[in-house]
């Protein structure tokens, strides 16, 4: 195995693991430049890539395979979500979502008692509509794309994310809203709860979610597929 | 054939501690890391020396290490210096390993002093 090849296997290593591009970038380019050293040990600044292989390359420098797993390690070491994909992606999701939709209500409804009075249009009353039924989305929209970005970016098992969204998708799609703005005094409705199994509106909410998650698997595929580069640049001779 | 180089468990935290150790001294990249510790452990300690850079990296993202690619003799290479936190650490780990050096002497010498015999 000459220099090149040691590299070509360790790039191909590291694709397989699913090493971020920017990671398996930077430690290809040190290592060509440490074999660039090796190759230029004992003076001998005519030696090639072909005589550094018969020094032995991979005795010296490790096997591709164990340099790509420690590489992988210590950029996966650095990722909460990656060293815990199942509390990250099953059981955080839920009460994440809870808390999102209490901050997002108390908002709205901070905004509503401010705000106050009678709609004076169809115009304002429509919406307020929209804005207070979005307490069905938004939460569950942002959540969904917070996972999508954990997982990008630590490079977690794409089937822990996955479940994880369609998690959040059926409880978006559980939550129910009712709401009709006042027309006189104490006849406005604001209701909050859970309904299950969903009424028709509600598939619309476990809809929104789902597309976004279809749309972010189909990024994040293209994404590590285009990461799964190829061969470094050849080391110098 | 040379047996394969890498690093063994028993090795564990050991090429941390020697590479932050040499880095403390002077600013190196990676094949002269290699080079040194070659040197002063005189053959010793030998690891699979592309498994340094990982290690490297790792000490970078916990913010032991700083890089910045210059050049070194006409080449660019990346070369790593300690940060203050790393000579922190650098510190702990130092202490850390002299106990437990001392508490393996003690096992290998034999002192049972404070021990209670056993049936």
């Amino acid at each position: 195995m000459d220099a090149q090849e040691w590299l070509d296997e360790l790039a191909s290593e590291l694709s397989k693991l699913r090493t971020p591009g920017r990671y398996r970038a930077r430690i290809l380019g040190e290592l060509r430049d440490h074999l660039e050293e090796l190759s230029l040990e004992k003076g001998d600044l005519n030696m090639s890539t072909e005589a550094l292989s018969q020094k032995n390359l991979e005795c010296r420098v490790g096997p591709p395979t164990e340099v790509a797993r420690m590489a992988h390690e210590q950029v996966s070491h650095r990722y909460f979500a990656a060293r815990h994909p199942i509390l990250t992606f099953l059981f955080l999701p839920a009460p994440v979502l809870i808390l999102l939709w209490v901050a997002y209500a108390a908002v709205l409804i901070g905004v509503l008692s401010t705000v106050g009075g009678y709609p004076n249009s169809r115009w304002t009353e429509s919406i307020a509509t929209v804005v207070i039924h979005s307490l069905a989305y938004i939460p569950a929209i942002v959540l969904t794309a917070g996972l999508a970005r954990l997982a990008s970016r630590s490079q977690a098992g794409l089937e822990w994310w996955l479940s994880g969204s369609i998690l959040v998708a059926i409880m978006a799609g559980m939550l129910l809203v009712d709401f009709r703005m006042p027309t006189a005094p104490g006849n406005g409705v604001f209701q909050i709860g859970f309904a299950f199994p969903p009424g028709l509106s509600q598939w619309m909410q476990i809809v929104v979610p789902l597309g976004i998650t279809l749309c972010c698997w189909m990024l994040l595929l293209k994404k590590r597929s285009s990461q799964a580069d190829p061969a470094p640049p050849p080391v110098s001779e | 054939m040379a047996p394969r180089r890498t690093n063994p468990d028993y090795l564990n935290g050991i090429p941390e501690l020697l590479i932050l150790r040499l880095l403390s001294r002077q600013p190196m990249h990676g094949y002269e890391i290699v080079q040194s510790l070659a040197i002063v452990t005189n053959g010793q300690l030998e690891f699979g020396e592309g498994c340094i850079y990982p290690l490297l990296h790792r000490l970078e993202m916990d913010g032991a290490l700083l890089s910045r690619r210059q050049q070194v003799r006409g080449r660019s290479r990346v070369v790593y210096r300690v940060s203050a936190k790393g000579r922190r650490r650098l510190g702990s780990a130092v202490q850390r390993w002299n106990h437990v050096v001392e508490a393996v002497r003690r096992v290998l010498e034999g002192d049972t002093h404070g021990c209670t015999g056993v049936a």
